[in-house]
């Protein structure tokens, strides 16, 4: 009988995910992924086409984007019957409030 | 009726210690970062209050559950002391919301206070992560540390989900394809890490990489074959 429990290593997961991400990764996508994660900086959580509208980025990045955001565990979709709805989450909120302190040079506002 | 001074005092102690504990409980990593907030002095407050009326509820009834004399005063003081967690806790029934479950009596109002304590605390908290990584990641390069300073920290604690670790290695694929500056994304990695494996973890991993994470250093050489 196969044993069903997981067995844990120090971080060879962590480096193994690392790598296959970065395979994965779009220029494109994850410039879309820090542009949602600005926007709801400022709302906390926002209708899917809301964000698509001031994120101005192709469909496919957009979606990549999204994606990324969810799995790294930044960001929760809630489907609603109206539509979706995205929302921060306390992670992606400290993440949207360090981006907002900071310019573009790195300097505290 | 008469309430003894050391009665009331009894009394107001039960009640307050309840509402440490339910706090200690809660924020078990740092639990005096939350007994410093207004909201949780409401709520050992609101403990206390509730075990003191009960006492004076008890006396003005003349209840002595069939003992006499200090017995019964002592019994009194106890009854009240814990009665009153009982009956603030207690839901007198639940009423269903659409796909939701609202408990009906004191203890809404109990979680509604706890409910403040959460966010009061999570704003407290959140100021001094920003200061303490701010200050922990000063001059940690982001392209030298995003690969060695978790896989550094992920080793000390050894026992890290591979669920978690996998969910890090997105984040950190992430930042490095971020049209960001290397200090934000390494502030970014910094209050990833802490949420992890704490604040002392994340000191001690950068002060032990030292040199090799920190910019202006020659980068490690993590793909290296070993020789030999």
């Amino acid at each position: 009988m196969e044993k069903s429990q997981q067995p844990q290593d120090d971080f060879g997961t962590f480096l193994s995910s690392i790598n296959r991400a970065m395979k994965q990764e779009k220029n494109g996508s994850s410039q879309a992924s820090i542009r949602i994660v600005r926007y709801l900086a400022h709302t906390h959580d926002a209708r899917i086409e809301s964000i698509m509208m001031q994120v101005r980025a192709p469909f496919n990045e957009f979606s990549d984007g999204l994606r990324e955001l969810s799995e790294a565990g930044l960001i929760k979709v809630d489907d609603e019957d109206d539509g979706s709805v995205i929302e921060l989450t306390d992670e992606g909120q400290r993440w949207a409030q360090t981006m907002i302190d900071y310019d573009d040079d790195g300097d505290e506002l | 009726m008469s309430i003894l001074w050391y009665e009331w005092l009894t009394v107001i102690g039960i009640g307050a210690l309840i509402g440490i504990t339910d706090i200690i409980s809660r924020y078990r990593d740092e639990p005096d970062d939350a007994l410093g907030t207004v909201p949780s002095i409401f709520y050992l407050f609101v403990n206390a209050a509730a075990s003191s009326l009960t006492l004076i509820c008890i006396r003005a009834f003349d209840w002595t559950f069939g003992l006499a004399g200090q017995q019964a005063a002592w019994a009194q003081v106890l009854v009240a002391g814990f009665g009153a967690m009982a009956i603030l806790r207690a839901s007198l029934w639940t009423v269903q919301v659409g796909e939701q479950s609202i408990p009906i009596g004191l203890s809404g109002f109990l979680d509604s206070i706890l409910g403040t304590v959460d966010r009061a605390v999570d704003r407290k908290r959140a100021q001094q992560r920003a200061e303490s990584v701010s200050v922990i990641m000063k001059d940690v390069d982001f392209d030298k540390a995003s690969q060695a300073l978790p896989s550094y920290c992920f080793g000390l604690l050894q026992n890290l989900p591979t669920e978690e670790q996998e969910k890090f290695g997105r984040k950190v694929a992430l930042l490095s394809a971020a049209p960001m500056h290397n200090r934000v994304k390494s502030l970014l990695l910094g209050l990833s890490l802490m949420n992890l494996v704490g604040e002392k973890v994340l000191e001690t991993a950068v002060a032990s990489l030292g040199a090799d994470i920190r910019v202006g250093e020659p980068a490690p050489k993590l793909d290296e074959e070993p020789r030999g």
